[in-house]
C-alpha cells in the first residue's frame, strides 16, 4: 500500500499560499536605483558571472520562500505516507467496551456496542494467517466466555463476540489495559498492537492514571472512539433503595425510597415496577423535572424471615443500563416486646405493640412478666424491647444484670415514670438511676413540641412536608426529664422541658419517657402516629445485614475468607448465571440483579445495582485520552469497520512526517535567511545589510501594489 | 585668456610660471628649454671625441691639445624646444559624475587647456588630438598662445561619447606625431590594462616622452551608493543589476589593481602616471606637476 493520506487535509486548501513569494516578486519587487556608471569591466572583473549568481539566488531565495510555506503547510495538514507494506506477524488484543454507556446509539442507529463488534469483527477478518488476537472486555462478564488468550482462529474469536452483550456497569481502563498488556507480554511477535473499541465516555475515560504503566515494548495503542447519537427522550437513571432504618422483621408493611435521577433536560414521565422475593409486583407512575432528582416510596411486604430482596426497574425511559436497582436484606421473625409488669399499668403501649396481641400485621408480640419468673429466664431470647420502670423491674443483682447484657448487645429499653412506687435507688443499675424533676400537671393539657427531627425514630412519622405528626399532642401530666449527658431529647413541652429522650448505650438504646403513655397523662396515645413511634422504639437499631450485599453492577464480590474453598453463584434475577470456582476466581457482576452466593454451606445474597454514571451523556473529544496520559496512543473516529481496517493498515505501515516538514521548514528558513544576508556568514559580528522580503515589504509599498492591480 | 571655459584667467595666472620639462631628449625644431638628442650649442658640456679631418679646426679644445698633445673636440648639447601632444579621452564614460563637482570629461579639459597653455608659455609647440575607440579631431602642433586659440574653443565644445578604445588610439596617434616629442595621455583608462600598456609600450618605443594623466572621480573608485542598483555603462549601455554592498569590496581591489597595473607599466616606460580625482583643483595638479 503507497501513497500518501492527510489527517487534516484543510491545510491542502491552503497550499497555494505558497505561491505568495512568486507574487511578491512580481508584484512588490524591490525598488532598484538606476545609476550610470562609466564602465562594467571591474565588476565583470570582480564576478564575471555577477548578473547570473544574483539570478540564481533569487531564484533560490524564491524557492526557499516557497519551500517553508509549502512545507509548514503539508506538516500541519498531517501528512502520513504509507510506505509498503511490512512483513512479520502481529499480536493484537480488542478491548471492547461493553459497558451500560455502549447500548446507547451510535450515528448509523445501531447501538455502539454493535458497531464495536462489527469493528471487532472487521479486524478479526482482516488478520493475516500468522497473525493472532485476543479479546478483552472493559467489564468483566463471565457469560462471554471469551477464550483466555491469543487465538489464530477466526470462527472461535466471532463466535465469542457473538457472547458479549451489553452490561449494566461501568468499566475499569486501568484493569483492562493491564489485563491486555498481561496478554501482550505472552506474544512472541515483535508487532503488537492493543485496539480500544469504545464510546471514551467521560466516566471510565476522563480520569487520569494513578501510575505509570510500561506495556510491552512494540506496543502501539489505538483507541477508535465510536460517537454517540443523543438520546431523543429524556433518560432517568434509578439510584439506590433506601431501607428503613431500623430492624426488619417479617410480616410487616415498610416503606422504601428509590431516588430516581432525570440526567436530560426534558420531564421525564416514567413508572416504576418493582419485584419483591415473594413476588409481589408494584407499579408506580413517576414524573420527573429535567435535571432534577426525585425520591419514590414503595411499600414492601415482607411474608418471611430471612433472606428478602427487592428489585426495581423502569419503563419508558430512553436509556437501559441505568434503569436497575436492587436491595437484598434480612428479615428477622416476629419479635417479643418485655413488659416488665402488668398489662394494666402499661398503658396503649401493649395495645400498640400488637392490635391482635399475635403480632400479625406488626410482626412484634407484647409478653408481660410474671412475678415469678425472672428477667434473666425472659431475657434468653432477646425482645424487641423491654418497657419497664426503674423502681419496679431489677429485682435482683442477676436481672439488673441480665437487663445490661441486654443492652450491651444492642436492646432496647423504655423507661417509663414512676409516679407511684418509690424503691431503694440501689436496686437500680447505675445506667438506669435517671433524674426526674418535680411533677406537672395541666387539666387543659401543655402542648409538645418534636426536638431532633432527624433521629431514625422519627422516620414514619413525617408528612410530606416533613412535619412529625405528634404536634398537636398535649400533655396533662408529667415528670421532666432532668438532662443528663449523652441524652438526646426527642419531646419536650413548649417551654423546653423535656418529656422524651434517647439515650445510645453501647450498642443498645434506651428510651426515657416522662409521661404515662396513656389517654390520661397526654392525647399522644391517641395518635395515629403512636402505633409509628413505639414500633420505631422497638425495633430501632441497625437491620442485621448478615449475608447481605450491595454492590455496583461490573465490580467482583468481597474476598472470600478462604479463597481456595469453592463457592457457587446463582442469579434470582437479572438474567441467567450459573458459576462455579474457588473463591479467588470469583467474577464480577455486570448485571443488575440479585445473587446468591453459597461457601462452605453458608449463603449470602448479593443485590447488584446498575451504574448511574452510564447514563450521562459526557464523552472525551481530546486527540488525547486522559485515562491513557501515561501511554502512547492514538485515537481516530471510528465511521465502519471498513474505514478502520484501511486506517489500521496504514498506521501499520504509515509515517508521520509531521516532523520531517518541520524540520524542513525550518531549514529552509535558515537557508532563505543565510542566502538573503551572506554579509551574516561573512560578518558574524556585523549588523545585517539585509533583511528577508518581509521586511523589505512596507507599508507604502503595499500600497503602491495595490494601486497598481486597481 | 578669461574668455575660454576651460582656461580662466585665474588658472593662466597660476600657471605662467609654471614649467614643463621631460626625462627623454627630445627633437624640437628651434631652440628650446629641453635638451635634444643632438650635440649643438649649448653651454652645456656631452663629451669629447676625437678630431677628425674634416672637423672645423676652431672645435678643438686646445687647452686639452696642450696638457694631452691629442685634438679633441669638445661637443655640447643641443637644447631645443618640444613637441607636445595632448591625447584627450572623449569616450562615453567621461560623461560620469558623482562626488566630483564636474564630470571627468570637464575636468579632462581643463586639464588640457592648463597643460597646453604651460607648454606654449614656455615656448614649446603643442597639439591636440582627441579619441575615442579611434582619433577623432587633431591639431598641428602650435608654440603661440594664438595658435592655441582653435583648441581650446574646441574643448568647449566636445560631448563625450562612444566607446573608448585606447589601444588603438594610441597606434594611430603615433603615425601623425613626430618622433621624440611629449606625450600626454588624459584618460579615465577604463580598459584592459594590457592593451593600455601596448599603446603605450609604443609610443615609449618611438622615443616618446609619456604623460599619463588617469582621471577618476572619488565616487567611481569608492563606489560611494549602496543597495540594491540597476548600473547602466555609459559607453556599452550595458545593465547590470547588483548589490553594491556585496561587490563593493571585491570591485574597489579591481579597480586599485588596475591603478597598480597602470603605474608599473608607466614606471617600466619612462612615463610619469599621475592618478587624479576630480575632486581635486587644476591648479594644484598643474602647479605640483609643474614645480
Amino acid at each position: 500500500m503507497w501513497g500518501i493520506v492527510s489527517a487534516s487535509s484543510m491545510f491542502l486548501w491552503l497550499l497555494p499560499l505558497a505561491a505568495l513569494p512568486i507574487l511578491f516578486h512580481l508584484f512588490l519587487k524591490v525598488r532598484k536605483q538606476v545609476r550610470p556608471f562609466p564602465s562594467l569591466m571591474f565588476f565583470l572583473q570582480a564576478e564575471p558571472r555577477l548578473s547570473a549568481r544574483k539570478r540564481i539566488r533569487e531564484w533560490l531565495t524564491l524557492l526557499l520562500r516557497i519551500t517553508v510555506i509549502a512545507a509548514l503547510l503539508l506538516a500541519l495538514a498531517r501528512l502520513l505516507w504509507l510506505g509498503q507494506s511490512g512483513g512479520g506477524a502481529i499480536a493484537q488484543v480488542l478491548l471492547i467496551d461493553n459497558s451500560g454507556s455502549m447500548s446507547g446509539n451510535a450515528p448509523d442507529g445501531r447501538t455502539k456496542l454493535a458497531n464495536a463488534l462489527d469493528a471487532a469483527s472487521g479486524l478479526i477478518s482482516d488478520m493475516g494467517p500468522a497473525d493472532s488476537i485476543a479479546l478483552v472486555l472493559l467489564v468483566e462478564d463471565p457469560a462471554a466466555a471469551l477464550p483466555s488468550g491469543f487465538s489464530a482462529n477466526k470462527q472461535l474469536l466471532h463466535t465469542a463476540l457473538e457472547r458479549i452483550k451489553i452490561t449494566h456497569g461501568s468499566g475499569a481502563p486501568a484493569q483492562s489495559l493491564m489485563q491486555a498488556f498481561s496478554i501482550l507480554g505472552t506474544a512472541s511477535t515483535a508487532r503488537r498492537e492493543i485496539h480500544i473499541l469504545t464510546d471514551a465516555q467521560d466516566t471510565e475515560w476522563a480520569k487520569p492514571p494513578h501510575a505509570n504503566r510500561s506495556p510491552p515494548s512494540g506496543t502501539a495503542i489505538t483507541l477508535h472512539r465510536i460517537r454517540t447519537l443523543p438520546h431523543e427522550t429524556p433518560n432517568v437513571s434509578v439510584g439506590e433503595i433506601e431501607l428503613p432504618r431500623r430492624s426488619l422483621v417479617a410480616d410487616r408493611h415498610y416503606a422504601v425510597n428509590v431516588t430516581l435521577q432525570n440526567l436530560s433536560k426534558k420531564e421525564a414521565r416514567v413508572r416504576l415496577n418493582s419485584l419483591d422475593s415473594s413476588g409481589v409486583k408494584h407499579s408506580l407512575p413517576a414524573e420527573i423535572p429535567p435535571q432534577t432528582s426525585r425520591t419514590i416510596t414503595l411499600p414492601i411486604e415482607t411474608h418471611q424471615a430471612g433472606a428478602n430482596w427487592l428489585t426495581v426497574d423502569l419503563e419508558n425511559d430512553a436509556f437501559e443500563p441505568d434503569n436497575h436497582s436492587s436491595v437484598a436484606f434480612i428479615c428477622q421473625p416476629r419479635k417479643k416486646v418485655l413488659f416488665c409488669g402488668p398489662e394494666s399499668t402499661f398503658g396503649m403501649i401493649p395495645l400498640a405493640v400488637s392490635p391482635s396481641g399475635d403480632g400479625s400485621l406488626s410482626g412484634l408480640i407484647p409478653v408481660f412478666k410474671q412475678k415469678e419468673r425472672s428477667l434473666t429466664d425472659l431475657l434468653k431470647e432477646p425482645p424487641a424491647m423491654v418497657v419497664l420502670r426503674p423502681a419496679t423491674a431489677c429485682a435482683t443483682p442477676a436481672d439488673q444484670a441480665a437487663l445490661s447484657g441486654y443492652l450491651e448487645k444492642g436492646g432496647n429499653i423504655l423507661v417509663l415514670p414512676d409516679l407511684k412506687t418509690t424503691t431503694a435507688r440501689e436496686n437500680v443499675p447505675p445506667w438506669l438511676r435517671l433524674r426526674f424533676g418535680q411533677p406537672i400537671s395541666n387539666e387543659k393539657g401543655q402542648p409538645v413540641m418534636v426536638l431532633n427531627k432527624t433521629q431514625s425514630i422519627w422516620d414514619d412519622l413525617k408528612n410530606d412536608t416533613g412535619e412529625v405528626m405528634v404536634n398537636q399532642t398535649k400533655v396533662f401530666s408529667l415528670l421532666p426529664l432532668l438532662p443528663l449527658p449523652g441524652q438526646i431529647p426527642l419531646l419536650a413541652l413548649q417551654d423546653g422541658t423535656p418529656l422524651l429522650a434517647q439515650q445510645n448505650l453501647k450498642k443498645g438504646t434506651l428510651f426515657i419517657s416522662g409521661i404515662e403513655l396513656d389517654s390520661k397523662a397526654s392525647t399522644l396515645p391517641l395518635k395515629a402516629a403512636f402505633v409509628a413511634l413505639i414500633h420505631n422504639m422497638a425495633l430501632t437499631g441497625q437491620n442485621p445485614g448478615g449475608n447481605t450485599t450491595t454492590l455496583l453492577a461490573g465490580t467482583k464480590p468481597a474476598g472470600q475468607e478462604n479463597p481456595d474453598l469453592p463457592v457457587q453463584l446463582h442469579a434470582f434475577t437479572g438474567g441467567v448465571m450459573e458459576w462455579q470456582g474457588p473463591g479467588r476466581n470469583l467474577p464480577a457482576l455486570p448485571r443488575a440483579g440479585i445473587y446468591s452466593l453459597e461457601a462452605n454451606h453458608q449463603t449470602s445474597f448479593i443485590a447488584v445495582r446498575s451504574a448511574i454514571a452510564e447514563g450521562r451523556e459526557s464523552f472525551v473529544a481530546a486527540e488525547k485520552i486522559p485515562a491513557l496520559a501515561d501511554l502512547s496512543h492514538q485515537v481516530e473516529d471510528y465511521q465502519d469497520s471498513e474505514s478502520l481496517i484501511r486506517l489500521v493498515r496504514r498506521l501499520r505501515t504509515g509515517v508521520e512526517l509531521f516532523l520531517p516538514l518541520l524540520l524542513l521548514a525550518l531549514c529552509a528558513a535558515v537557508a532563505e535567511g543565510l542566502i538573503v544576508n551572506p554579509a551574516a556568514l561573512a560578518h558574524p559580528g556585523k549588523a545585517p545589510v539585509h533583511t528577508s522580503i518581509m521586511d523589505r515589504i512596507s507599508i507604502p509599498m503595499l500600497l503602491r501594489f495595490w494601486k497598481g492591480r486597481a | 585668456m578669461s574668455r575660454y571655459k576651460y582656461l580662466p584667467s585665474s588658472l593662466a595666472e597660476a600657471l605662467k610660471i609654471q614649467g614643463i620639462s621631460v626625462r627623454r631628449p627630445v627633437h624640437g625644431f628651434q631652440a628650446g628649454l629641453h635638451r635634444s638628442p643632438h650635440h649643438g650649442a649649448s653651454i652645456e658640456f656631452a663629451e669629447y671625441r676625437a678630431y677628425s679631418p674634416g672637423d672645423p679646426t676652431n672645435l678643438i679644445d686646445w687647452a686639452v691639445y696642450a696638457r694631452s698633445d691629442k685634438y679633441l673636440i669638445r661637443q655640447c648639447y643641443e637644447e631645443t624646444n618640444l613637441r607636445a601632444y595632448v591625447l584627450l579621452d572623449i569616450s562615453g564614460s567621461l560623461a560620469f559624475r558623482d562626488e566630483g563637482p564636474v564630470t571627468k570629461m570637464e575636468y579632462g579639459c581643463s586639464l588640457a587647456a592648463g597643460l597646453m597653455y604651460m607648454l606654449v608659455n614656455q615656448r614649446d609647440a603643442v597639439a591636440l588630438m582627441t579619441f575615442d575607440m579611434r582619433l577623432k579631431q587633431g591639431f598641428a602642433p602650435v608654440s603661440t598662445s594664438e595658435g592655441l586659440r582653435p583648441m581650446l574653443e574646441y574643448l568647449e565644445t566636445i560631448q563625450p561619447g562612444g566607446c573608448g578604445h585606447i589601444e588603438a588610439a594610441l597606434h594611430e596617434a603615433t603615425t601623425r606625431m613626430a618622433s621624440k616629442s611629449l606625450v600626454i595621455i588624459i584618460s579615465d583608462f577604463l580598459q584592459n590594462a594590457e592593451m593600455i600598456l601596448r599603446g603605450i609600450q609604443h609610443l615609449h618605443h618611438d622615443g616618446h616622452n609619456i604623460m599619463v594623466f588617469h582621471i577618476m572621480d572619488r565616487g567611481e573608485r569608492r563606489l560611494s551608493f549602496s543597495g540594491i542598483a540597476e548600473l547602466r555603462d555609459l559607453e556599452t549601455k550595458q545593465k547590470l543589476v547588483l548589490d553594491v554592498d556585496e561587490i563593493r569590496e571585491a570591485y574597489q581591489t579591481a579597480v586599485a589593481l588596475h591603478q597598480e597595473t597602470l603605474r608599473t607599466a608607466c614606471t617600466n616606460c619612462l612615463a610619469s602616471y599621475h592618478l587624479i580625482e576630480t575632486n581635486q583643483p587644476v591648479e594644484s595638479i598643474l602647479s605640483k606637476l609643474g614645480s
